[in-house]
């Protein structure tokens, strides 16, 4: 019973799915009502998160065997689970009256709508890499299908083909590099994969070939996924080319879901700070990524001149400040930096106000979004050219919006993680920051400064007099974003504290695993309190750093040792009790075929 | 007397501009007396300030060491102060007040934020529909009003905060409805203005970011703990509180990072402001776009922003390596009063030459702090107050002009003292205050300046002074070209002369050029005490020498 009510937000979410696929069959082919199918899937979306959020957050573990290496619920999840589900809810709201003027038939979209956010959830909420592959596979599958979904429209055709010849191969690069991640630990669960690295990264001469090529593997695929360069390519093209509610649900929620996954699986996996000894570390990589990623995506956001392509290279910046937040973890408390998940929350909300206030000015199948048709916006639509310029300036990082607060507490986060060394790059985030300025502020150039050039007949629908869509949900859900990003900057207190708590949870601890598996093994030899700390990040990072930093790396590092070890012990034990002394403290595992090593499993 | 006297100037302006972004568009003729009333609010707080500020409460450096933790604004000389918690989790306070210098900060904001709104209302037809003339405003009137009022928002707040991240969201806040208002209303080449003012002053400010999430971090306190405005220990011992920071702070330095590169970052961020050579010319461009109003408002608060930010935070953060800094400081004074002098008199553009003034003159103000004596420091102050009040007059005229004649050429008037006489009158007491003739307010505070520095940078002072000559050549030369002589154009005969309006925009400020001219002290009391601590406190610092290694 507690793992079905445990489950719930994923079956609600799954249920609106099925649900709306049901409605959609019983009204008629041509029923003018069918927008309610949009505002049903929102709802349920919508249950579905706030139920994550009450529910999730500090729950016990599932007490089903199947479930309890499947999917791991806390605060961590619960809080990506949110943002996930609270983007697909506009952008089923954004899609109401966007696609009958799209001649988008609404039933499929929104189903897959639905589904995509379910698979979502299965993909933040993975306990091993199966599930995680399979999480991903649905979330995609049904984005590809929403990004072809206009078909009269040989741009969306070929933004879906794009995104699924791409994303398809960036899923093999998964599965490749989860099966080599096998290969070298002979587990699919991520603390067991944890604890299989950090064995063999510390003895001597340990196989490195495998975890490397599976960190290669892994970065490239969650790279796509997050629209990291050099794995960008695609997201230009397909953020112009797909119906605005399906780019705003991609470069909401799809990344939040990137972002998740990737902190939680290179945080987990490869066990910052020690990194597992590769000679390509994580760290190094997602430095490479994070810098590449914000230095490329601002410079070519500057020579762009479509409104969507420009917040298409926003979103590629905003996912290099964000590699950067994953890559600058404090080296004593190896936590994710606990700005990300704030940074995500106040970036979704300004990106799917952006792209909402330009789904709306899509109308009559108009599509094109050049600067030019901004043109005058303050003065024919004064309300949306507001919410347009606090989700823009939001994004920008201009006070007193949500972005602003992202920024700053990222930056500060990275800084305080390790001064001397972070500045650097700190200073290249502030620089590139700027530099995007120069992009957002044209987008308001545009909408403020510039009158509409008068033209008559048939020209009035190019020339960016085209009448907005008329949309009370889709008006509710940028309203909400405006509101969001205000809200964050500030009133802030709130959803720093949730993001706080929901970064110092990201790290699967391979100590806790072992304590499931056997809590009295856990009890003796312990110095310092191990698993998930309770308390915010913040202050037991001061903690430890007074204590002196080298000491407490030591300690946690022994700590680790010492968990593993008990882990070790307790499954020899279960496996031959009595026959077999515990194992020597540092087993090379890197090596070891999966059931070898004489476990006799 | 007015309760939170402060949080209301601050935020006053604001509800008005909620009520005209609210009020259906047929009441569109009542936003400009909205805004100006919501402008009037501060105007008449700022009198009780005034009034009720105790000069004699100064900070005094000694006591300040010895003070305990828990804070007593009294102690560090701030008044009318408002405190409480903002966003705990980072020990981030709404924390407002006053000493002297933002006292006078505060009166001068009030002031000219007030006559920048009644220098918005329209006085004739403009030329160009599109853009509206340079001095009236027609054409999108709630969204330039309820800008303005944001802008005074947070012109004021910078001057008020005592939150080192208050102060920075203030900054911030203040520079996007100014970006609007030169980008929207502004002249030919509005957008390159608007957002050239914009790169350079966030380019400014997200160093001085850096700077700040720094000593966020690696400040710990000298003894016992941060407090919270409720009294409770803050989180982590860490704090934005800018009287902690100044006063209790210990910083730790790692790898290159220094007191001294976090010094030279929040100058950087400052001196864009100010705008001190070579980070000045985004003042030029946005001047001569932006319209009349907007200019009063730039030259006559912002600048200030600039140094008083180097008072408030260098100064008493970072004093030894203020006084490492302070030949630098007076070189950089130097150069700006004489550069920006010979700017001047190349110019043609009649804003642009008042535009390139302001920055000769803010280089008076840099040079008086760089001098650490009393009279310098008092100087400098007083330049700011002084140089606010005779620009905002300046550009005022300048705008006059500009309605009647539709251009602003130099060379292209002449002989206007015969038409217009009064507006004559009020410019030959402009620019004369502007060049510190005896017996107006800029003389006071340029031969304050002049008598300080020459104790400290003699040979510095020594070229500035050449800045005065400069600045009489250029204002003559001007004068002459403008007013005397025959009259180069037969219509400029029908020129109307100043009306009721421009008079009373115009009149506040002649009589305070006059008042402060003969009888400074009412301005200098309010600041002397509170500058003679930071003084002896940089003084003191500098004698030990900049702390080397942290810890």
């Amino acid at each position: 019973m507690n793992d079905l009510l445990l489950c719930a937000p994923i079956l609600v979410a799954a249920g609106t799915g099925i649900l709306v696929m049901a409605l959609d069959l019983l009204s008629g082919r041509d029923d003018p009502r069918k927008g309610f199918l949009g505002v049903v899937t929102a709802a349920g979306l919508a249950i579905a998160a706030v139920l994550a959020v009450t529910l999730w957050p500090g729950a016990p573990a599932f007490e089903m065997s199947f479930l309890k290496g499947v999917l791991i619920v806390d605060g961590f999840v619960a809080f990506f689970s949110a943002l996930v589900l609270a983007t697909g809810a506009a952008a089923a709201l954004l899609a109401v009256d966007h696609l009958p003027e799209q001649g988008i038939e609404p039933g499929a979209f929104q189903t897959l709508l639905a589904f995509s956010a379910t698979g979502a959830l299965a993909f933040v909420a993975a306990a091993d890499l199966v599930t995680m592959f399979l999480g991903l596979e649905v979330m995609s599958l049904a984005v590809y299908a929403l990004a072809a979904s206009k078909r009269s429209s040989g741009f969306a055709t070929e933004a879906g083909l794009k995104y699924f010849v791409l994303g398809g191969l960036a899923s093999a690069f998964l599965l490749f590099g989860v099966a080599f991640l096998y290969g070298a630990t002979g587990s699919l669960d991520l603390a067991g994969i944890a604890a299989g690295l950090a064995g063999g990264a510390s003895s001597a001469g340990a196989d490195r070939v495998l975890p490397q090529v599976a960190l290669v593997l892994l970065l490239v695929a969650m790279g796509f996924k997050v629209a990291a360069v050099p794995f960008h390519f695609w997201t230009p093209d397909v953020y112009e080319g797909a119906p605005t509610p399906v780019t705003a649900y991609m470069a909401g929620a799809v990344k939040a879901a990137g972002f998740a996954v990737l902190s939680r699986l290179i945080l987990t996996v490869y066990q910052a700070p020690s990194w597992g000894g590769l000679p390509l570390s994580p760290a190094d990589a997602l430095l490479g990524l994070a810098v590449l990623t914000m230095v490329v995506g601002n410079v070519l956001g500057v020579v762009q001149d479509d409104v969507k392509r420009i917040l298409a290279y926003s979103s590629i910046a905003h996912a290099g400040y964000l590699l950067l937040g994953v890559w600058a973890t404090d080296p004593a408390t190896r936590a994710l930096n606990d700005g990300v998940p704030f940074y995500l929350l106040a970036y979704v909300a300004a990106t799917v106000g952006a792209f909402g206030v330009v789904s709306l000015l899509g109308a009559r199948g108009e599509e094109d979004m050049r600067l030019p048709r901004l043109a005058g916006l303050s003065k024919r639509h004064p309300v949306l050219a507001a919410v347009l310029l606090v989700c823009v300036l939001s994004l920008a990082g201009i006070p007193p919006f949500g972005g602003f607060m992202g920024k700053f507490n990222l930056f500060k986060a990275v800084l305080a993680a390790d001064p001397a060394s972070n500045v650097t790059w700190v200073v290249v985030a502030v620089l590139n920051s700027l530099v995007a300025l120069y992009y957002y502020l044209r987008i308001l150039l545009y909408a403020y400064f510039r009158e509409p050039e008068v033209v008559s007949g048939d020209d009035v629908a190019a020339a960016g007099h085209a009448p907005a869509i008329r949309s009370a949900p889709a008006w509710a859900a940028i309203g909400v974003a405006a509101l969001a990003s205000l809200y964050l900057g500030i009133l802030p207190g709130r959803m720093m504290a949730a993001s706080g708590s929901a970064a110092s949870a990201a790290v699967v601890r391979p100590d806790l695993s072992a304590a499931l598996a056997a809590p009295a093994a856990l009890a003796p030899g312990k110095s310092s309190p191990a698993p998930a700390p309770a308390s915010p990040t913040v202050s037991r990072r001061a903690a430890v750093r007074d204590a002196g930093r080298d000491a407490a790396r030591d300690a946690t590092r022994n700590d680790r040792d010492a968990a593993r070890n008990d882990r070790d012990a307790a499954h020899s034990r279960s496996a031959a009790p009595g026959t077999r002394p515990p194992r020597p403290p540092r087993p090379s595992r890197f090596a070891a075929p999966p059931a070898g090593g004489g476990s006799g499993r | 007397m007015i309760d939170h006297v402060l949080t209301w100037m601050t935020f006053f302006p604001l509800i008005g501009a909620a009520v005209i972004v609210a009020l259906p568009g047929r009441f569109k003729d009542a936003f400009k007396y909205i805004a100006v009333a919501a402008l009037a609010v501060p105007l008449v707080l700022a009198v009780q300030v005034f009034a009720g500020f105790d000069p004699t409460l100064a900070a005094n450096g000694k006591a300040l060491r010895d003070a305990a933790p828990g804070l007593d604004p009294v102690a560090y000389g701030l008044q009318f102060v408002d405190h409480a918690v903002w966003i705990r989790a980072f020990n981030i306070e709404y924390f407002v007040g006053v000493d002297g210098v933002s006292a006078s900060m505060v009166v001068l904001s009030a002031l000219v934020s007030f006559i920048a709104g009644l220098a918005s209302f329209l006085v004739r037809k403009p030329v160009e529909p599109h853009h509206g003339s340079q001095a009236g405003i027609q054409v999108k009137e709630r969204g330039y009003y309820a800008l303005l009022l944001m802008l005074a928002t947070g012109m004021m707040g910078v001057f008020v905060a005592l939150d080192l991240f208050l102060f920075y969201v203030f900054w911030e806040v203040m520079l996007l409805p100014m970006y609007f208002l030169i980008g929207i209303w502004g002249g030919p080449r509005k957008e390159y203005a608007a957002i050239k003012f914009f790169l350079y002053t966030l380019f400014g400010s997200v160093l001085m970011l850096l700077a700040i999430i720094y000593m966020y971090y690696y400040g710990t306190p000298v003894k016992g703990d941060f407090l919270l405005a409720d009294g409770s220990a803050t989180a982590n011992r860490h704090t934005f509180n800018m009287m902690y920071l100044a006063h209790h702070t210990q910083y730790q330095w790692v790898s290159f990072i220094s007191g001294k590169l976090l010094w030279v970052l929040f100058f950087i961020g400052f001196a864009i402001k100010i705008p001190m050579f070579p980070f000045h010319t985004w003042l030029p461009d946005a001047h001569v776009e932006a319209p009349t109003a907007i200019s009063v408002i730039l030259a006559g608060v912002l600048l200030k922003m600039g140094t008083y930010g180097i008072l408030r935070i260098n100064y008493p953060m970072f004093p030894a390596e203020t006084m490492w800094a302070s030949t630098a400081m007076a070189a950089f004074g130097m150069i700006n009063i004489v550069y920006g002098a010979f700017c001047a008199m190349a110019q043609k553009d009649f804003k642009s030459l008042v535009a390139y003034s302001s920055i000769s003159h803010m280089g008076f103000v840099l040079l008086g702090m760089s001098s650490f004596t009393q009279e310098g420091m008092n100087g400098a102050v007083l330049q700011m107050f002084n140089h606010g009040t005779i620009t905002a007059m300046m550009f005022l005229l300048v705008g006059a002009i500009y309605d009647r004649a539709h251009h602003r050429n130099i060379e292209g008037f002449g002989g206007l003292a015969k038409t217009m006489p009064v507006y004559t009158a009020f410019s030959g007491l402009a620019f004369f205050a502007a060049l510190g003739l005896p017996g107006l307010s800029g003389f006071i505070s340029e031969v304050l300046v002049f008598l300080g520095a020459f104790q400290t940078h003699r040979v510095l002072t020594m070229i500035s002074v050449s800045g005065v000559v400069l600045g009489a050549a250029y204002v003559l030369w001007t004068i002459h070209r403008v007013f005397l002589g025959p009259l180069v154009k037969e219509e400029y005969g029908h020129f109307s002369d100043l009306n009721w309006r421009e008079v009373a925009t115009l009149a506040p400020l002649a009589v305070i050029v006059i008042v402060l001219g003969f009888y400074p002290m009412p301005v200098l009391d309010l600041m002397s005490a509170g500058l003679g601590a930071l003084k002896d406190m940089v003084l003191a610092a500098g004698a030990a020498g900049v702390p080397v290694a942290g810890l």
